[in-house]
């Protein structure tokens, strides 16, 4: 190929010595399940991106990157890869004298971190490696990434044990998948990584300060993508063995970064700016690749190189449309841009196609839309279908008139329709979905175990009359479904801004006032605990004193505040007549249990309302509850009643609580209870008796 | 211009005890001259014409006395009151209702191409025996000069033309129309549309200097930033130089000094993030939303707050009603930091205080352009900035070792600061032939240095006696000490005063004010707050 042949040239000319036998390990499985369901049937590193299997890519970058001999690692589905492999000319006997490949691995490995053991044990690494995920795209050459890597090992003697190589991207960025998400701390002067952590769902984000001591400058920054490719040197390997525990990259990362005073290792970072580097981490990544692909972002990995090689004539439009030549479309059909069309096609009349890629031997009927449709080989889409932004593999049909919303995944041999209208984020698999979950015990997703599950009948509201598939996940209702649908295809864009902003107004509130902190677990398990002491209480007429001892212990078994102790009382005790009456009982019914508790734990209440803190407090759980409790509206005045003229809140602290400016809606709401103003009138008429006396 | 400046000097000086025992901090002598000399001459070269200075009644009585402070910037004082521990939040409250809405300034102006009153002074034509005393009410113009072009290096020739009279309303077409229309002036003339008025500029913003800023920078760079971005604050930093050398009286480490981390963007200006190590646990935290609008930040330890910031005025007012900020540097401004990127939160948030630009509105309502979008980079209604100072001298003699430096250093700078005609030795001063003074040293007035001494890196101070064979080397010797025959004094403070005896010899020491050291003492490391006997 030609752009092996170039490359290959340029490491012709560096110094020779540095590029002895340079090795690399590709790993050829991620280790988690974000394709499923995909990758039930194949492994990702075999699926095609715009016609060619992700692999092919990898592979392509490391020979022409000047690689001598690569170790693939393949874990899940280790027998498709071998056979692709030996299949492909990368085999040993079509290879001639190019670089090496050698199949290593099996689904004895569960991890990344078994897979540099297993380099260990074998001792594959004698000098620097270069460490690749095959799910990595990238244009990038080696040679100065390398070189640099090589010198700061010599300066350093040998401090600096990996070089991982970022790419810059800014946050948002479609290729950017929320797994993908990563913060790094980097000094400015060296590169050197001080810092690295996975975002997730934090609105803040903390550095420890030690990561600047030292150094005049830090720069932080998330607008890195991590493509999961590394120049590692032989330590690696060695430190992976050394430290059992550790699964992936992210575990390495931190560990070494951890234990660099006592180690004394260090992780430099090589950041790309000019050439082109992600990973196809989920599906939304592997969609904005595929489009980045036919933009000829990635050259020397464009379209025309792969159809050519398979010997098929090619035809290439404005706007990056790519027609095999052995495609046909009919007429009045119109291909708006970025298109790859595969040969064999047929594409009827009056369609519209943009922004997709249609494989090989696929039958697209007339008057379809695909806006983004990723559809593999032997695609069946019926006539007047739509598909917007979607996956379709190898062998769906869809029957006529159906429609597939954005984000939905239809697996291998799926059947749709016809007459169906798919809803977003919907996934669909000839598998059921306990088959996956059966297997989710063992973290490698791939293996399949297809025929040990019953079969079930097809569901016709979800694939239609004549469909044939079982539905993934359709809403996030399902925890472990709702999981599978996001990861599946990452934040989109307007997700993460609307995200973004929300917990921009979050934390401002925050600010505001100060850090709020969330209600401790041990508060809300010292509640449970006092619930059943109070429910045993009633059953088994326990005593109040001992019941006080039991709160007590309580309190400091979860070393919560007396404050804590004071709200939760009083809400348990409002909360005790409804559970036993139940929720929509009479309000007079509810009364009378309620005055029932409480003249019988009067003495408990004493105990802990004493100060005019207390008091307060004891309102305000008031308040607190009565927004959740139904039961209370209409009563409440009743029920400060009973709490006057049992003595355990004075007239000053409930018109103190009543003139304090109502902090929200509901205790706005509140303020206009009838009996709660009728309550306070009273009171106060009482006063100003009491005071004319 | 549009800014009051504020002098803060009512800081006590808690970090300096040992010295500002007898003299209060704002007059404590660096290079010879009160401390607070530094901020006003910063302002007086940046063009300001008055200041306000907050600070107490000694001070101010002391100030109006002193001799040595040749400013003509004229100083306005705001008396704290002397019993209240005020804080630097208290004093800008106290000022704010001093700052005038407006303020009048003389300046000529120069038809056709500037429309505003410049800074920098345009040659004033001298008065023309024939023009009218005054110009009429409503004038605005009163004179049209010609002046013949910069002849061989001289200044340019005016020479008067025609009056003409230009009414206010009148635009500056019109007056370049004026212009055209007089008679064609000879070639290699130049015609000038000159005349003087008194520009009336709001006073919007206010610039606070504290009076411990010992440095030769200069403001405009900084000022550009406010003005160009509009911002809120803008701050002045300069990165820490890590000095070496021991402090006077000090044994073993010098104790650490609590950084701030600054995070700024890309562009090194724009400032995100502050926060002080103190006030710091484990954790820097930073908002996600923050990362995801400026990606980059640069975080930097290194960095020193000169305690000068140019502020909208609004921030005062937001300061009169926030009445638990106490300090300007610990609390006001990384509450203004951190405000930028936070949503208007109904009536009392702060941006409730912000006067409603009218313009920018205007161009916002008609511009296609988003909002949202443009917050990215300079966007936001509140934003903050630093200009870092590359090179120069900056510091704050705000501790010992500060003051000292500053002492150190300034011999270096004094001779781009002072007027010509003064020098680093003043002539007053009577220096013995025989005698050794460096070129980076100064010597204050009527100072006798006697035969056979040395004085290398140091500052000798007004009305100081130094005896024979006596070595001062790296030393601050304030006013009035006399300094016995055959003394070494090495990397010491004398304060006022104060009397060594003959063949004493200091090394790193410091010597309280009118302290006698008994003659051949021998000190190192020490501070001698007593008199001393053998």
């Amino acid at each position: 190929m030609a752009a092996r042949g170039k490359s290959g040239h340029r490491v012709g000319d560096a110094d020779p010595d540095e590029h002895q036998a340079l090795m690399a390990v590709l790993v050829a499985d991620s280790f988690n399940q974000r394709f499923a369901p995909i990758t039930l049937d194949k492994p990702r590193a075999l699926l095609p991106l715009v016609g060619v299997p992700m692999l092919e890519y990898a592979l392509e970058t490391v020979a022409a990157g000047g690689v001598a001999k690569t170790y693939l690692y393949c874990c899940a589905h280790s027998d498709q890869i071998r056979d692709y492999i030996a299949s492909s000319r990368w085999a040993a006997e079509r290879n001639g004298g190019g670089m090496v490949v050698h199949v290593e691995g099996g689904s004895s490995l569960r991890s990344l971190g078994d897979v540099l053991r297993d380099v260990d044990a074998k001792s594959l690494a004698r000098s620097d490696f270069l460490l690749l995920s095959a799910d990595g795209i990238t244009n990038m050459t080696f040679c100065g990434p390398l070189h640099e890597h090589r010198q700061r090992r010599q300066r350093d003697r040998n401090v600096s044990v990996m070089t991982m190589v970022l790419s810059e991207c800014a946050p948002g960025h479609p290729v950017r998948c929320r797994d993908d998400d990563v913060v790094v701390a980097v000094e400015t002067a060296s590169n050197r990584l001080l810092h690295y952590q996975r975002v997730g769902g934090h609105g803040r984000l903390k550095f420890p300060l030690h990561i600047f001591q030292g150094f005049d400058e830090v720069q932080i920054r998330y607008d890195l993508l991590d493509p999961h490719i590394c120049l590692c040197s032989p330590q690696v390997p060695q430190l992976f063995t050394d430290n059992f525990d550790y699964q992936t990259l992210e575990d390495f990362v931190r560990g070494v970064l951890i234990n660099e005073e006592i180690l004394g290792n260090q992780i430099h970072v090589q950041l790309l700016r000019d050439t082109y580097a992600a990973r196809a981490g989920c599906l939304q990544a592997y969609s904005s690749i595929s489009i980045d692909v036919i933009c000829r972002w990635l050259y020397p990995h464009v379209p025309e190189a792969w159809l050519r090689q398979r010997g098929a004539g090619l035809l290439l439009g404005r706007h990056n449309v790519y027609r095999c030549s052995g495609a046909s479309l009919g007429p009045g059909s119109v291909v708006q841009q970025d298109t790859v069309i595969g040969d064999g096609t047929t594409v009827g009349s009056g369609c519209y196609i943009t922004r997709s890629v249609i494989g090989r031997n696929c039958v697209i009927g007339n008057n379809v839309r695909l806006e983004g449709a990723m559809l593999w080989d032997s695609v069946t889409v019926g006539d007047d279908s739509t598909v917007q932004r979607s996956v379709l593999c190898d062998g769906v049909v869809l029957k006529p008139e159906c429609t597939v919303l954005p984000r939905c995944v239809l697996s291998f041999g799926v059947i749709l329709g016809p007459r169906l209208k798919l809803a977003e984020d919907t996934a669909l698999s000839l598998h059921l979905p306990e088959e996956a979950r059966a297997d989710e015990e063992g973290f490698s997703d791939d293996e399949t175990h297809i025929g040990e599950m019953s079969p079930r009948g097809y569901v016709e509201t979800d694939v239609g009359m004549e469909g044939k598939g079982y539905v993934w996940c359709v809403s996030s209702h399902d925890e472990i479904d709702g999981k599978i649908a996001s990861t599946l295809w990452g934040l989109s864009v307007a997700e993460a801004k609307e995200l973004g902003e929300s917990e921009e107004s979050d934390s401002d509130s925050d600010t505001a006032e100060g850090p709020a902190t969330p209600p401790p677990d041990d508060t809300k398990m010292f509640s449970v605990e006092v619930m059943d002491s109070l429910q045993r209480a009633v059953d088994e007429c326990v005593s109040c004193e001992n019941l006080i001892l039991e709160i007590n212990s309580s309190k400091y078994a979860y070393n919560v505040t007396l404050r804590d102790v004071t709200q939760t009382l009083t809400r348990l005790v409002l909360e005790l007549p409804t559970l036993r009456t139940g929720l929509d009982a009479p309000p007079v019914k509810y009364l009378a249990s309620f005055k029932q508790l409480l003249m019988t734990w009067l003495p408990v209440f004493k105990n802990y309302i004493k100060r005019p803190s207390d008091h307060l407090d004891c309102l305000t759980a008031v308040e607190e509850t009565w927004s959740s409790l139904p039961a209370l509206h209409g009563t409440i005045g009743k029920v400060l009643m009973l709490f006057y003229e049992s003595e355990l809140l004075d007239e000053e602290a409930i018109l103190r609580w009543f003139s304090q400016p109502p902090s929200s809606s509901n205790s706005t709401a509140l303020h206009k209870d009838l009996g709660l103003l009728k309550f306070i009138q009273w009171l106060k008429e009482a006063e100003e008796e009491s005071s004319d006396d | 211009m549009e800014f009051q400046a504020v002098l803060l000097a009512g800081g006590r000086g808690s970090r300096l005890t040992e010295l500002t025992a007898s003299v209060p901090k704002p007059l404590l002598p660096v290079g010879n001259r009160p401390m607070i000399w530094y901020p006003l001459n910063l302002l007086e070269r940046a063009g300001f014409e008055e200041v306000i200075i907050i600070t107490t009644k000694e001070v101010r009585n002391q100030l109006n006395t002193f001799p040595a402070l040749s400013t003509k910037i004229h100083l306005d004082y705001q008396i704290i009151p002397e019993d209240s521990d005020s804080s630097t939040a208290d004093s800008l409250r106290l000022v704010r209702k001093r700052i005038k809405g407006t303020r009048k300034r003389n300046s000529c102006w120069e038809g056709g191409d500037s429309t505003h009153c410049i800074d920098a002074p345009v040659p004033i034509p001298p008065k023309h025996p024939k023009a009218p005393q005054r110009p009429q009410k409503h004038h605005l113009c009163s004179f049209l000069f010609r002046a013949s072009g910069p002849t061989k290096g001289g200044p340019p020739v005016w020479h008067r033309c025609r009056l003409t009279e230009v009414r206010k309303q009148d635009s500056l077409a019109t007056i370049a129309g004026l212009q055209q229309r007089c008679p064609a002036p000879e070639p290699g003339v130049h015609q000038v549309v000159l005349g003087r008025r008194t520009a009336v500029h709001k006073v919007t913003n206010v610039l606070v200097v504290s009076c411990d800023l010992v440095t030769d920078a200069c403001l405009q760079p900084l000022v550009d930033l406010f003005r160009l971005r509009n911002a809120a604050l803008v701050a002045l930093v300069r990165q820490v130089d890590e000095p070496t050398e021991p402090i006077p009286g000090q044994k073993g480490k010098r104790p650490h000094e609590q950084r701030d981390f600054v995070g700024l963007d890309e562009s090194g200006t724009r400032l995100l993030s502050l926060a002080s190590e103190a006030d710091l646990d484990d954790d820097l935290s930073l908002k996600k939303s923050l990362l995801c609008r400026f990606s980059r930040i640069h975080i930097k330890t290194n960095l020193m707050d000169a305690h000068l910031y140019c502020l909208k005025k609004w921030v005062l007012d937001l300061l009169a009603e926030e009445k638990s900020i106490s300090s300007v540097k610990g609390e006001l401004v990384p509450f203004l930091v951190k405000k930028q990127f936070s949503a208007p939160l109904g009536q009392k948030d702060l941006h409730a205080f912000i006067p409603a630009d009218g313009l920018a509105g205007l161009a916002q309502e008609r511009s296609a352009w988003d909002e949202t979008e443009a917050a990215g980079r300079h966007g936001g209604a509140i934003r903050c900035y630093v200009h870092q100072l590359r090179g120069g001298l900056c510091l704050r003699a705000n501790t010992l070792a500060s003051y000292v430096e500053a002492n150190k250093q300034v011999a270096r700078v004094l001779p781009s600061l002072m007027v010509a005609e003064e020098c680093l030795i003043h002539p007053s001063a009577s220096i013995s032939e025989k005698s050794q003074v460096g070129a980076d040293s100064m010597v204050g007035r009527e100072t006798q240095v006697e035969e056979r001494t040395s004085v290398k890196r140091s500052v000798v101070g007004d009305y100081c006696v130094v005896r024979l064979r006596s070595k001062i080397t790296s030393s601050i010797v304030m006013h009035r000490v006399t300094i016995g025959e055959g003394c070494n004094i090495q990397g010491s403070v004398l304060c006022e005063g104060a009397v060594l005896g003959a063949g004493v010899e200091l090394k790193d020491c410091l010597v309280g004010s009118h302290i006698e050291v008994e003659p051949r003492v021998k000190r190192t490391n020490e501070i001698i707050e007593r008199m001393i006997m053998i």
